[in-house]
């Protein structure tokens, strides 16, 4: 089990196309959610700010 | 990458000791690299609050029109000249291709500036401070902002917006 691990890792490690692709690939996705989580969570302007912005004098 | 492919096998050989020194040591210096990175983003006063409040343009326009009524002293150019007191919010609004209101603010009190776009993408660069902002319309950034120097400065844009992009210059008028 561990020696195919092993080899997996090897032919991934002797491969600098594969690595070139793979840390690009893992950033790209990363923070392509990473924004997507960002921009869905922004809280609407709270309602009690606007009160006192619209609350005149 | 290496230019030469390492020989067949290097995967089952033993690390050397003078190697595994000089992996001790890159990943030490990435660590304290990140840890630095990190720390200075938390501790360095150099970056501008992370309050942002999604709205729309119609919304905010609306909160900028109120929020100037409240403070406003004059007008130039038939842009609202705004005084707004120390703690107090200051709603800045750009649009092509101007910067509303003028501000007339007090050296060393802080004042927290709500700025939106009202159609694409500005720049809310002071100058000559050289303090710069990426504005999307449909969001509301807070900014605390204390100034420290008095005198005259100018708001620009500094993201391409259009033919007159060039003239979108607005003012800020900081007194003792």
């Amino acid at each position: 089990m561990s020696e195919e691990q092993a080899g997996f890792i090897e032919k991934l490690m002797d491969n600098p196309i594969g690595l070139l692709v793979l840390s690009n690939g893992v950033l790209l996705v990363v923070y392509f959610l990473w924004g997507l989580f960002e921009i869905e969570t922004i809280a609407p302007i709270p309602d009690a700010l606007k009160a006192i912005i619209l609350g005149g004098k | 990458m290496a230019i030469l492919a390492p020989e067949k096998g290097w995967w089952q050989k033993k690390v050397a000791s003078d190697e595994k020194t000089w992996i001790m040591f890159a990943a030490v210096v990435a660590l304290a690299l990140f840890v630095l990175m990190v720390g200075w983003h938390l501790l360095g006063k150099q970056n501008p609050s992370y309050i942002v409040y999604s709205t729309s343009p119609d919304e905010f326009y609306k909160l900028a029109q109120a929020n100037w009524a409240k403070y406003k002293v004059g007008e130039e150019a038939g842009i609202p000249v705004v005084q707004p007191p120390p703690d107090a919010d200051v709603f800045v609004l750009a649009s092509t291709w101007k910067w509303e209101p003028v501000l007339v603010l007090k050296k060393g009190a802080n004042y927290k500036f709500h700025v939106s776009s009202m159609d694409l993408l500005h720049g809310f660069s002071i100058q000559p401070v050289n303090m710069n902002f990426a504005i999307h319309p449909g969001y509301d950034y807070v900014l605390t902002f204390k100034p420290t120097s008095a005198g005259d400065f100018r708001l620009m844009c500094n993201e391409y917006c259009g033919p007159g992009h060039h003239t979108m210059i607005g003012k800020i008028k900081v007194e003792d």
